[in-house]
């Protein structure tokens, strides 16, 4: 970007949107991965068990209605104005 | 959404995001909900072509004809046909805001669905009762893993069914709840043509060989 003569902003910032964050997602593959070994090796009580778990830690993920949120345009303003003072400082 | 395309000094073009487009919650279910549903087509596409290709290798078994009782079949129908009506209905008193109504419609929504898998089962445990097994013949196991994949579907459209009542009566008919039922009603009324094709493909027709 430097090289085709990018120009850094140094106004004009708004809200930027973000996820929430979420462990659901490593705790579905951990269980995923717990009801594939129980399939490969025929232990079915635990194939049974992580795919129950699996069911409900995806459904309970559901009723989690608040997944993203914005960082608001003062932090973002602030942020970029301290990085424009410590590159000026750096000079 | 702006794309800045602008010389500089060397002459090449510049290609960059001036803008961030707004994704607002939502604004992109209904694109990644169809691009499901289309794998999920491919899916029993493939199950209907090796129907297709397996359904006149009887081993010496039981044949469609043995099999099949189109009366249940078409109470089957008609039960999983009834629902994606009501399903209708649900999505009209939702448009209206009528939120009793809607569950009241979204719950016989969910009795037909699962009179339709109790009479499949049904159905299941008569043929298997009489050998019809899937491992009998090419025919069978290819029979069952069509009619199976369509009925484990409609199973998990039932729990998600429920799953959303509950969201429902917890949360009242929100924006994101209306997205969900939207996405329901279009995965169950999807799993409505499906079952018309194997209504057709495998019981109509496998009663005319």
């Amino acid at each position: 970007m430097k090289k085709r003569g990018y120009q850094r902003p140094l106004t004009g910032f708004k809200p930027i949107h973000m996820p929430s964050s979420t462990g659901t997602g490593i705790i579905l593959a951990g269980l995923a991965t717990a009801m594939g070994f129980g399939l490969i090796w025929y232990i079915w009580w635990l194939a049974a068990l992580s795919f129950i778990a699996l069911l409900v830690v995806g459904i309970g993920h559901t009723f989690n209605y608040h997944r993203d949120f914005d960082i608001p345009a003062e932090d973002v303003i602030r942020t970029e104005d301290a990085r424009t003072k410590l590159l000026a400082g750096a000079k | 959404m702006t794309i800045a395309i602008k010389p500089t000094q060397s002459g090449e073009p510049l290609f960059y995001l001036a803008d961030e487009h707004p994704h607002p919650e939502g604004w992109s279910t209904s694109l990644g909900f169809w691009i499901y549903l289309m794998s999920d087509c491919l899916i029993f596409a493939i199950l209907f072509a090796t129907y297709g290709v397996l359904s006149g290798n009887y081993a010496a078994g039981p044949a469609p004809k043995d099999l099949f009782d189109l009366s249940l079949v078409a109470v089957n129908t008609t039960m999983l046909l009834l629902s994606s009506i009501t399903y209708g209905f649900a999505m009209l008193t939702m448009q209206q805001n009528k939120i009793g109504q809607t569950q009241l419609w979204l719950a016989i929504t969910g009795l037909f669905g699962l009179a339709f898998i109790g009479i499949e089962l049904t159905e299941f445990a008569h043929m298997i009762h009489e050998g019809a097994t899937p491992q009998r013949s090419a025919f069978l196991s290819s029979f069952f893993t069509l009619v199976a994949t369509h009925g484990l579907h409609v199973t998990f459209g039932l729990v998600w069914l429920v799953t959303l009542m509950t969201q429902v009566a917890r949360f009242g008919l929100i924006e994101a709840n209306r997205r969900r039922l939207m996405c329901l009603s279009m995965f169950w009324h999807f799993l409505d043509v499906v079952w018309i094709g194997v209504f057709t493909f495998v019981y109509l027709m496998g009663m005319l060989r």
